[in-house]
């Protein structure tokens, strides 16, 4: 695991370790000539004028580049916390590549230890060599001119920087972890690191160690500063100058043996101000020193290394905080439904075009019989165009002609007109009854107008029928076969008609109905002008049939 | 006969909604499995519980008997491939190697190389520009070579062309012929899977509503047409899964374990893509929130 | 060495048509016995089918006395399928082309031809269990 974690890593650090050597090879180049100047000239100089020359040229010397320095430490562990932190974990999220490494054969706690013991390992050897790089090539600078305490100097030298990396970086890491993305995770570390930096550098590394206290005589050379307010004059020393070196001083003030502050009335006679500040200032500072001296609340230089190892050590174990937070985290269930879908889901595809009907049967299908559904009915309506067949001469349908007396072929032409038929729920008997009833037909029939039948339902029996739109016509009766088929005759120019009606049970407590025309002689092809008419009728008629049976 | 995945009532819930739910499946071993259904039935859900990725809301899942993700020896025994193919775009396909050999304890560098050379992939090529095809094949290649006892496969069709699917389902095969390893293949295509598979289990609305071996339930079921029918008259042993009727022929397709003995039917035998869509469409009607009545086949 | 195919869109099983294949190279003579056939490696390298699919047609084949396995070595055709003589292959074809005259000329169509042909094949063959 430890090789894999640096396989990944390589890149990170080549970069790293770049910049580190490009940073080398300034300072390498730099920083001799600046050891050469300072010896050469302030730890040389004689004179106190000489001296402040060349502390101000030394201290100016490379100046951007100090400057720059600087920032490069301060801003380092940040960078490390979000660009070695922050996708340490959301990037495997973010592709999904978690999936490929928590499937192999190290445990999550094992990969998860691996990769943070490496980054943060690596990050602290890079801030640290880069401290280290920065402290040395500042030291003299340092010993002229900087104050070791400020708060921004104090965390870009030496050991603290160290500290900052690890944090930063399980910093990152483990927001990384929580928001499972990488911008969260940044932005978090950012923000994060800034946060705790400023608190405790604020509010921590002061009350580390407690202060000590001196007592210090006012002299001449105390800068002074005096406010005329309200209640009269006060006044305040100024800490940068308080003559102990590389102290950190917290406070001072004007007391006298027993603590008390110079009342205003003794400051009124012992310093008049005039415009520019106090018209005496000799006077004034010795009349102050006979009965007040300075009390100073300061850390002494010693303190220095003592607190740049306390912050190291609240940053590392900050650090280790937060690695614990990662390995709680680690193991809870991690791909949730966001991670399931991919980014671009394939739509699924029809793996066969089909038409596959799902007709719902209606609910009631009812073998009751009375009560009739609507579906079916409207169901042989809808199909009474297509339940109706046309046959030409030649075809006809092999077994669907039922076997019976059959009516004479004539010499010549025998074309099959039509068949229609409709299925629909009712008794067999009321049909027969209904559809046989030649006087009632136009009561349920709307395309018969008149009927009539001159005797009983009988074969050779004669009736004449007027259909709508047409002069009317008389028909014979052929054949009848009671409650099953009853063939009529139509004579037609050259020729005649035949229509055959034929009643059979299905299951399920229906009917059908089927009506069969066949033309035969001379006249047939006339006929065929009719035929679409006479079929769309037919379709009708045995839909109200049905409609008719299902209302008896 | 051992079971390589056993699940008992396993669930897995986000918030409200359950991804997968009592689950109860019994996966023999030597068997290349097909995990069908559509797009958010829980496929990756129930891949994920068995791998480790994920953990149950409710139920328990075995894994080759041992609990998923439990340990390096147990992810040894278990390949996987995620969907999409996950690689580091940054390594090269020869890193990827020497990644598994890191990371596996049964890893075997000379599978792994002779399969990547096989396959025509340039060890130094980066996995952020390989094809999606040849992404594919790395990825089960990485799988194999640590020589597990079980592959998982998450959609590594989908994106695929066709050439690309052909040809990883023939490395796919080859591989179960040569080492014997048992595959679970979860797909929302059927065409693809059914000249490999021998098991199949459908998932649909995050219930599993038919489990079995394919020879066995493309035997148990039939499609009947015949003049319409009401399909509650069939008798009890024979269930109905699909039905459509015009207004005079029904069509039906029934599970029954007996022979077809009524001749009012024409009786037809069914393909698995027909009882796949029939399983799927009849999930769709019943309603997620109804438990499949037909149960589990085996 | 026998190469096989597949076709999906027959609706024949899979193994079943491998066998039918082996049958087939037996009868043509593509396959004698010696040869080996493919393991069932290499037929799932080429065809993308479930290698168990392949071990049950050569246990089919096996049953059937036409293929031996030889462990280490591979499957090997042992045996050989009965081939009908070709002196009567002759004189079916001239009897059967005499029928089919008069089935014609008694105004049956090829597809009529062909549903008689199956219906008798299908009765005089019992077809074992698929």
């Amino acid at each position: 695991m430890i090789r894999f974690a640096w396989l990944q890593f390589r890149m990170q650090a080549a970069i790293a370790a770049g910049a580190l050597a490009i940073v080398a090879v300034v300072l390498a180049v730099t920083g001799p000539s600046l050891v050469h100047l300072y010896d050469t000239t302030v730890a040389a100089c004689s004179s106190q004028h000489a001296c402040s020359d060349a502390t101000t040229t030394f201290t100016d010397t490379d100046g951007p580049l100090q400057v720059f320095l600087d920032f490069l430490v301060l801003l380092g562990p940040l960078l490390i916390g979000m660009f070695w932190g922050a996708p340490l974990v959301s990037r495997e999220f973010e592709t999904g590549t978690f999936r490929l490494a928590w499937t192999q054969g190290v445990s999550r706690s094992r990969w998860l230890a691996v990769k943070l013991g490496l980054g943060a390992l690596a990050s602290m050897l890079a801030a640290g060599l880069l401290s280290l790089m920065v402290t040395w090539w500042s030291s003299d600078l340092d010993l002229v001119s900087a104050d070791p305490f400020d708060p921004l100097g104090f965390g870009v030298r030496d050991l603290v920087p160290v500290g900052y990396a690890a944090f930063a970086f399980t910093l990152g890491a483990a927001a990384g972890l929580f928001f499972r993305r990488m911008l969260p995770a940044m932005l978090t570390a950012l923000a994060g690191y800034a946060a705790v930096r400023e608190i405790v550098t604020r509010w921590m590394r002061p009350y580390l160690f407690s202060p000590s206290r001196k007592s210090l005589p006012i002299t001449a050379a105390s800068p002074l500063s005096f406010k005329s307010g309200s209640t009269g004059i006060t006044v305040y020393e100024n800490t940068k100058g308080v003559s102990i070196p590389d102290a950190w001083i917290y406070s001072v003030k004007i007391a006298d043996n027993a603590g008390h502050a110079p009342t205003a009335s003794f400051l009124n006679r012992a310093c008049p101000l005039g415009n520019y500040g106090p018209l005496n200032p000799r006077d004034c500072s010795a009349r102050l020193a006979a009965r007040f001296h300075q009390l100073v609340t300061f850390q002494p230089a010693s303190r220095y290394w003592p607190l740049q190892w306390y912050e190291l050590a609240i940053f590392l174990g900050l650090a280790v905080v937060l690695g614990g937070l990662c390995f709680w985290w680690i193991r809870r269930p991690v791909s949730g439904p966001g991670h399931l879908t991919s980014r671009h889901e394939p739509r699924p595809p029809a793996s066969r075009a089909r038409a596959v009907e799902l007709t719902r049967l209606a609910p009631a299908i009812q073998s009751s019989r009375s009560g009739c559904h609507a579906a079916s009915v409207r169901e042989t309506i809808a199909t009474a165009g297509g339940a109706c067949r046309v046959q030409h001469a030649g075809a006809g349908l092999p077994g669907t002609w039922p076997a019976g007396p059959y009516p004479a072929r004539h010499q010549g032409t025998v074309m099959n007109l039509f068949e229609c038929e409709a299925t629909f729920e009712a008794d067999p008997d009321a049909v027969w009854k209904l559809w046989t009833d030649v006087a009632r037909w136009p009561e349920w029939d709307v395309s018969k107008e008149i009927a009539q039948l001159d005797g009983p339902f009988e074969a050779g029996v004669r009736g004449w029928a007027r259909q709508r739109g047409n002069l009317g016509g008389s028909f014979t009766i052929t054949a009848v076969d009671a409650l099953r088929r009853w063939v009529s005759e139509c004579p037609v120019p050259l020729g005649k008609v035949v229509f055959e009606h034929t009643l059979e049970p299905v299951a399920g407590g229906r009917v059908r109905v089927v009506k069969r025309a066949e033309v035969l002689g001379g006249a047939a092809p006339l006929l065929l002008l009719f035929a679409p008419r006479m079929r769309r009728d037919t379709a009708e008629s045995l839909a109200a049939l049905g409609r008719q049976a299902c209302h008896q | 006969m051992t079971a390589v995945i056993e699940t008992n009532g396993l669930g897995k819930q986000y918030g409200r909604t359950w991804a997968l739910r009592h689950c109860d499946l019994t996966i023999p071993e030597g068997k290349v499995v097909a995990l069908v259904g559509p797009n958010g039935a829980g496929k990756t859900t129930l891949l994920h519980l068995a791998v480790g990725l994920l953990a149950p809301t409710s139920g328990t899942i075995t894994v080759l008997g041992g609990r998923p993700g439990g340990g390096p020896a147990q992810l040894g025994r278990v390949g996987f491939v995620a969907q999409d193919t996950p690689a580091y775009a940054g390594l090269s396909v020869g890193k990827h190697l020497r990644m598994g050999g890191y990371l596996n304890a049964k890893w075997d560098q000379e599978l792994a190389e002779s399969r990547i050379g096989q396959l025509g992939l340039d060890p130094r090529q980066k996995a952020g520009s390989l094809s999606g095809g040849q992404r594919a094949q790395l990825a089960l290649t990485l799988a194999i070579a640590k020589q597990p006892e079980l592959l998982l496969l998450d959609e590594p069709l989908a994106s695929l062309d066709p050439l690309a699917r052909r040809e990883f389902l023939q490395g796919l095969m080859e591989i179960v012929a040569r080492h014997g390893v048992s595959v679970v293949l979860s797909s929302h295509l059927i065409a693809d899977l059914e000249r490999v598979c021998d098991y199949i289990v459908i998932i649909v609305a995050s219930q599993v509503r038919l489990a079995g071996e394919v020879s066995g339930l493309l035997a148990s079921h039939h499609r009947l047409s015949g003049p319409r029918r009401d399909p509650r008259t069939l008798p009890a042993s024979q269930h109905v899964i699909e039905e459509s009727h015009t207004d005079k022929q029904s069509t039906l397709l029934v599970r029954a374990n007996e022979p077809i003995l009524d001749p009012a039917w024409t009786v037809k035998r069914v393909t698995l893509d027909d009882l796949v869509l029939a399983y799927m469409s009849q999930a769709r009607d019943l309603g997620p929130a109804r438990r499949s009545a037909l149960g589990v086949v085996s | 060495m026998i190469e096989f195919q597949l076709d999906t869109a027959s609706g024949v099983a899979t193994y079943l048509q491998l066998v039918q294949q082996v049958h087939q190279a037996l009868r043509l003579g593509i396959l004698e016995p010696g040869d080996r056939l493919p393991t069932a490696q290499q037929v799932v390298a080429k065809l993308a089918i479930n290698p168990n699919t392949v071990l049950k047609a050569y246990r089919d084949l096996e049953r059937e006395g036409l293929v031996r396995p030889r462990p280490g070595q591979g499957t090997f055709i042992v045996g050989t399928l009965p081939r009908s003589d070709p002196a009567a292959q002759e004189q079916f074809l001239v009897s059967m082309t005499t029928w089919l005259r008069k089935a014609r000329a008694a105004g049956l169509g090829p597809d009529d031809i062909e549903a008689i042909y199956r219906t008798a094949v299908r009765n005089i063959f019992a077809e074992g269990a698929a």
